[in-house]
């Protein structure tokens, strides 16, 4: 079957989330992901954007940025970004959240800041500018913090996923364990990470993510070169199923400018 | 009251507040009223402990049937108790199509997966006012609701009100 990594990624992220449940996506591949499963098996999933805008689907292919009109024309709602990120989901009221991430370590951490390469940003007491300058995390550190549960969608790189961040703007478990109760977070933490190449989930213990399933055109071997940590595997390790015709279809509607389609 | 149902909305323990100072309510009621210093300097400021209501029952001109509402008058602060409150009921003017929300989705106050009922009651804010709908108040409707307070029979009030024979 002709499809690309980018759409098994959204394809796989999608068949996380469930009918009836309340969401939030960050802008881009986030949002394809979550309306296409809207589109496909949740049709009652409640979505809204981190601007405040509610029960709006995207028109037109991938909205370019949260007030594009591509996910407002039809909109049932909008009021403003306070009731999005510190009311719905902040709270802890938001049953589901995907972000994206440019650097995640193995506690699910996730670096949307900046790329200090292997120095600290804190050097003698002082911030230090980071060698490449990020977007920063937008509503994915509320996403992050309150969502009963997240999903991080990342492109499968060894220089994306670090042992360590450079720097936490969207926590996962921070360092494992129970650090999130430590700092009363009221969200559950991120699920899974579904990436270029497979699916991660977190130890129920230590937090570390390990590998529970790969992409059918790739591999464990493969997975684990491309991941900075040493990625430990499920003793069930799956291989993800392949996309059905009604799964493309649905996401392709979605997507219907092909921005998953780039290769 | 609103700064409570802030931080009850927010979901955090508490809200700093502009005023409150000099009211005896502070002194009076320590289990709601706190004063603090800043973290920031030497500032004293007043903190309201969060509210978050079991139900709040709100009255709108319009919703759909999935709970989408619109405030067409003035919201005070019933956009905020919608969000404060664990469960939301929404008693309408009417129920429109969700075609109306979409229209002027600007208008939509309160977005449906925060309600759980709804309920169509023309005439529900009554004896009071619903802008556009009803502008004055009825004063002697409301000089009955205060004598069946006071004589312990709001229950035969609500009923007379119902059947329309006040």
């Amino acid at each position: 079957m002709d499809y690309t990594r980018q759409e098994l990624m959204a394809i796989a992220t999608g068949r996380e989330l469930r009918d009836g449940e309340l969401a939030i996506f960050g802008v881009g591949l986030s949002m394809l992901a979550g309306y296409f499963a809207q589109k496909n098996h949740a049709p009652n999933l409640m979505a809204f954007t981190e601007g405040g805008v509610f029960g709006s689907t995207p028109v037109g292919g991938l909205p370019w940025g949260i007030e594009d009109n591509r996910i407002s024309a039809n909109a049932t709602s909008f009021t403003n970004a306070i009731d999005a990120l510190c009311v719905l989901v902040a709270s802890g009221r938001c049953d589901v959240g995907i972000i994206g991430a440019a650097q995640i370590d193995k506690y699910g951490n996730v670096n949307t800041t900046g790329i200090w390469a292997g120095e600290t940003p804190w050097q003698a007491g002082r911030y230090v500018l980071p060698r490449v300058r990020l977007n920063g995390s937008g509503g994915a550190n509320e996403i992050a913090i309150g969502c009963k549960r997240y999903i991080i969608m990342a492109a499968h790189e060894k220089k994306r996923f670090a042992d360590k961040v450079d720097y936490i703007s969207s926590p996962g478990y921070i360092n494992g364990g129970h650090d999130r109760q430590k700092y009363g977070f009221p969200g559950g933490g991120p699920s899974a990470i579904i990436t270029t190449l497979g699916i991660l989930r977190p130890d129920p213990v230590t937090k570390e993510f390990y590998l529970d399933a790969y992409f059918p055109f790739s591999s464990i071997e493969e997975i684990k070169d491309n991941t900075g940590w040493d990625l430990k595997v499920s003793p069930n390790v799956k291989v993800v199923p392949e996309p059905t015709e009604q799964e493309l279809k649905n996401l392709r509607e979605v997507d219907v400018t092909g921005s998953l389609r780039k290769k | 009251m609103i700064h409570a149902l802030r931080a009850g909305a927010y979901g955090i323990p508490f809200m700093p507040v502009g005023g409150m100072w000099g009211s005896d309510l502070v002194a009076l009621r320590p289990e709601f009223f706190q004063v603090m210093k800043s973290p920031f300097g030497d500032e004293e400021v007043v903190c309201v402990k969060a509210l978050v209501p079991d139900y709040a029952i709100l009255h709108v001109q319009e919703a759909d049937v999935y709970g989408n509402a619109r405030i067409l008058g003035p919201s005070y602060q019933d956009a905020l108790m919608a969000r404060a409150a664990k469960k939301v009921i929404l008693t309408t003017e009417r129920i429109v199509g969700t075609y109306r929300m979409q229209e002027e989705p600007k208008l939509t106050a309160i977005p449906h997966f925060l309600v759980e009922a709804v309920v169509e009651l023309p005439g529900g804010a009554k004896h009071g006012i619903c802008y556009p709908e009803y502008l004055t108040v009825d004063w002697d409707a409301h000089k009955a609701y205060q004598k069946a307070v006071k004589a312990d029979e709001v229950p035969q009030f609500a009923a007379k009100m119902l059947e329309g024979r006040l």
